[in-house]
């Protein structure tokens, strides 16, 4: 189901962090992660923190706010390995 | 090294909840080395159990983060002090027992340190071996937001 393995590994971060089914995340990948009031963006903290580690990449803190899909931490996985040049290797 | 009155100033918790005595070593934003006496006298005891006293691993983990919040709040002059700070996630392990009498030296570096946020690792030793150690997650709200969100949840 998945395209290629950033999809994948970020999706497996955000089914253990969030506590919830890699499928269930992937088929609602375009749809908010966190409904609860307040505690959303620690749960957005701790993916990239994962992601972080895991991709040795650093992510600014104005982009953490747009880790509120799936989809958005794909995109800013790509986007960070890409501006790495790291990108095509991760694939 | 920063006393306890410096820390009363940085963090908001008071007897009978601020579980640390005294920062012993900082750098801002990285890692935090503080240190709590343990005594007979401490009001926990007195329940936690009446005939053996043992320092519960809930107040141990309250410590960890209490060094978490200094580590934040120290050296970071982006921080307003009308904050309220809620705990979002801890993954903790208790490895021996704390009893009267132990020196408590809590040993906690930031994982990742936003302005609103953080995820700390922290370890306790006692005579230098570890008997607790901890993931923590916390958040910072403005205390405003704060009553909005309960007042959501209640309504």
């Amino acid at each position: 189901m998945y395209a290629d393995n950033v999809e994948r590994t970020v999706t497996e971060v955000v089914a253990e962090v969030s506590e919830k089914p890699e499928e269930e995340l992937w088929k609602q990948r375009d749809s908010h992660l966190f409904e609860e009031v307040g505690l959303d963006s620690l749960l957005a903290l701790e993916i990239v923190a994962t992601l972080e580690r895991k991709y040795r990449i650093e992510v600014p803190e104005e982009k953490i706010v747009d880790v509120t899909t799936l989809s958005a931490a794909i995109t800013l996985v790509k986007e960070m390995l890409r501006e790495q040049g790291k990108l095509e290797a991760a694939l | 090294m920063i006393s306890f009155d410096e820390i009363t100033r940085l963090i908001p918790h008071r007897y009978p909840f601020l579980f640390v005595d005294r920062v012993l070593e900082l750098e801002a934003g990285k890692r935090i080395r503080c240190v709590k006496n343990v005594t007979g006298n401490e009001y926990f005891f007195s329940g936690h159990f009446p005939d053996l006293a043992l320092m519960p691993g809930t107040v141990v983990v309250e410590a960890l983060a209490q060094c978490g919040l200094l580590l934040f709040r120290a050296g970071s002059p982006r921080q307003r002090a009308d904050k309220v700070f809620l705990l979002g996630a801890a993954d903790a392990r208790f490895l021996k027992p704390i009893t009267p009498g132990d020196q408590l030296v809590f040993d906690v570096v930031a994982e990742k340190v936003i302005s609103t946020a953080a995820i700390v690792r922290g370890v306790a030793l006692v005579d230098g071996q570890p008997v607790a150690k901890a993931k923590l997650t916390f958040a910072a709200v403005d205390r405003s937001g704060f009553e909005t969100a309960r007042e959501h949840r209640t309504s």
